[in-house]
């Protein structure tokens, strides 16, 4: 075999590999979009942006807040992983946090914040934070938000083995940007 | 070797070779007898810079245009158009490899292309999933998937890309505990092809690039990895080791930009010296808490620093000057500040040192009639003044005393000069 039909040989695995990564990423993704439990989060949404990836919405959960699994203590930035469960109004609610895989259950890995003592609550970081939108539409999704006056923003999360993918963001019962081409008509 | 001949040469064979005239291992024999071109200036042409130029500007046009968010694309559509963009660029960079292999401009420029869409593929994915805490993962994955293109493509604007690449990770994960030392495993990565460069001509302009951008990398892997507390000796070691190596390896007569290693050894030894030539640099908010490790790490600067000066000193020329004094001042300081916290005398010290050594240049510029480097001396030897003028940590009477003592010690060598000088001539 010559010199240059091993590069030649070497280029196709390595374009292989190239093409492999984002199928890879994007079935891991999908798939929990399509198997993994939906749970309901309320948010705050702001508008950052992503030179890379385009403008996204940040999103501050209300609720990223639960109690330590007994005995745990956490440092700042740990990975912890927040067993889920859900409240009376079918939100998701964190019912422990752990330093150790829960055995059952949802859980998703995320980070530990900070620890208040007043509510014996840790703050969790969790993984899903940011959702991507149109450039024109992100800062009119964050002026939406700010007219609802933060009441009903919701974002829905699939959850699949730790791991967690947002489906969409809702103001009220419409999703985003049904409901900003509901108001740019209505304007 | 008569580089136009052999340029020519390679020029023809993939047409010799299609046309039956000469079967493509004897093509191949040939550029394994005659090797690679050496790569001075008439291989770094303006059509190389264009091409790499060009397809980096394609390569970021894409990534921003995927930028927009097409909300009205399905998940699959939108795998399918970052998937088609990125095997148009594979389908590029495979004709170059197998068509243009002889041609910089297609080589480079594909490979960016290549590298670049590479990213933009894995950032749509990110985009369409709504991916957060996976920047750092992102840029890892991306700069791994590229890294092989330097190889196979001898792409030296991807290599620059990934070192710039593997720094910025690095600052993504400062946070993370003991996983930034990876940085210089990753930075490693490159050193492979820089020795092929090297050994093909080490003063030719891809070597000389790729020397500055390791150089950088380099300095950015030190300065975000390790404790910091000893710094001022730990950077004066390092541009001393710096400066030596460069007088080692690439002492050649070339210009000043063609001596990344000296450039950059003078250049941050002069820039510390300055910094350290003020009283609040040295200091302290609160007392020194060492660590072995950094204990650790600036002895091995020491012996790297003397080792390259041991090597240094058996070679018959250039010497070294007084960069290689730097470590030893700034040594002086660190002791001086034991005994004075303020740090007056550390900063003296530092300030005669800079004295010492725009006078040692001026010096050399005269001997050697070089202007600029009488005028780099008296640009030193006027920065110094001025700022030890405006020096408002000092009272006026000490900067006044200060200055006519130096300034009677300039006179007075000047008259001892010039009688010896008349004396001479009598």
């Amino acid at each position: 075999m010559t010199k240059k039909s091993v590069v030649v040989g070497l280029f196709a695995v390595l374009a292989a590999i190239q093409i492999a990564a984002p199928l890879y990423m994007a079935w891991r993704w999908e798939d929990i979009l399509q198997t993994g439990v939906s749970y309901k989060w309320r948010t705050a949404p702001v508008d950052p942006y992503d030179a890379l990836r385009g403008r996204y919405i940040d999103l501050q959960f209300m609720d990223a807040r639960g109690p330590a699994a007994p005995g745990e203590n956490f440092k700042y930035g740990q990975t912890v992983y927040a067993s889920l469960g859900a409240d009376a109004a079918s939100f998701a609610r964190i019912t422990a946090v752990s330093a150790a895989k829960p055995a059952g259950g949802d859980y998703v890995e995320a980070r530990a914040g900070y620890y208040t003592a007043a509510t014996g609550l840790w703050t969790v970081l969790l993984p899903f934070k940011r959702f991507y939108m149109r450039e024109d539409l992100a800062p009119l999704a964050e002026k939406a938000y700010q007219r609802t006056a933060g009441k009903d923003a919701v974002v829905t999360v699939r959850i699949k083995g730790g791991l967690g993918v947002i489906e969409q963001l809702y103001i009220g019962d419409k999703a985003i940007d049904e409901y900003l081409r509901e108001q740019q008509l209505a304007q | 070797m008569n580089k136009k001949a052999v340029a020519w040469l390679y020029e023809q064979l993939p047409e010799l070779v299609a046309r039956g005239v000469l079967p493509a291992e004897a093509a191949e024999r040939i550029r394994g007898y005659y090797g690679p071109l050496p790569q001075g200036l008439g291989r770094w042409t303006l059509l190389t810079v264009f091409g790499f130029v060009g397809a980096v500007l394609l390569g970021l046009g894409i990534i921003l245009i995927l930028g927009h968010n097409w909300d009205r694309l399905d998940h699959v559509t939108r795998l399918l158009i970052s998937l088609g963009q990125l095997l148009i660029a594979q389908a590029a960079a495979a004709f170059a490899l197998v068509r243009r292999r002889d041609s910089r401009a297609w080589t480079e420029g594909t490979a960016a292309f290549l590298a670049l869409s590479v990213g933009a593929c894995i950032a749509l994915v990110g985009q369409t999933y709504h991916l957060v805490d996976d920047f750092k993962n992102f840029l890892l994955v991306w700069m791994l998937l590229s890294l092989p293109l330097v190889y196979l493509l001898a792409a030296e604007g991807v290599a620059g890309m990934y070192l710039l690449g593997v720094v910025v990770w690095l600052a993504s994960v400062q946070q993370l505990g003991t996983v930034k030392y990876a940085a210089w495993g990753l930075m490693a990565l490159v050193l492979p092809y820089y020795a092929r460069l090297l050994k093909a001509d080490r003063y030719g302009n891809p070597a000389v690039v790729m020397s500055w951008l390791l150089l950088l990398c380099f300095y950015g892997c030190f300065a975000l990895t390790g404790d910091k507390q000893l710094w001022r000796i730990s950077y004066a070691l390092l541009f001393c080791a710096t400066y030596f190596a460069g007088l080692l390896w690439f002492a050649g007569t070339g210009k000043g930009w063609k001596k990344p290693c000296q450039v950059v050894g003078t250049a941050g030894a002069v820039a510390l010296a300055f910094g350290l030539s003020f009283k609040s640099a040295w200091l302290l908010r609160q007392p020194l808490t060492v660590s072995r490790e950094e204990v650790i790490a600036v002895l091995g600067l020491i012996v790297l620093a003397a080792g390259l000066g041991v090597l240094l000193a058996k070679r018959p020329a250039p010497r070294p000057g007084l960069i290689a004094a730097l470590p030893v001042a700034v040594g002086a300081g660190y002791v001086l500040q034991a005994a004075d916290k303020s740090g007056v005398y550390a900063a003296v010290v530092m300030s005669l040192y800079l004295l010492a050594v725009s006078v040692g240049v001026i010096r050399k510029g005269v001997r050697e009639n070089r202007l600029g480097l009488l005028n780099a001396g008296m640009l030193m030897l006027a920065a110094l003044i001025m700022l030890r003028f405006f020096d408002f940590s000092y009272s006026f009477v000490a900067r006044g005393v200060a200055f006519i003592v130096v300034g009677a010690a300039f006179l007075v060598v000047n008259a001892a000069m010039s009688r010896r000088k008349d004396g001479g001539a009598k």
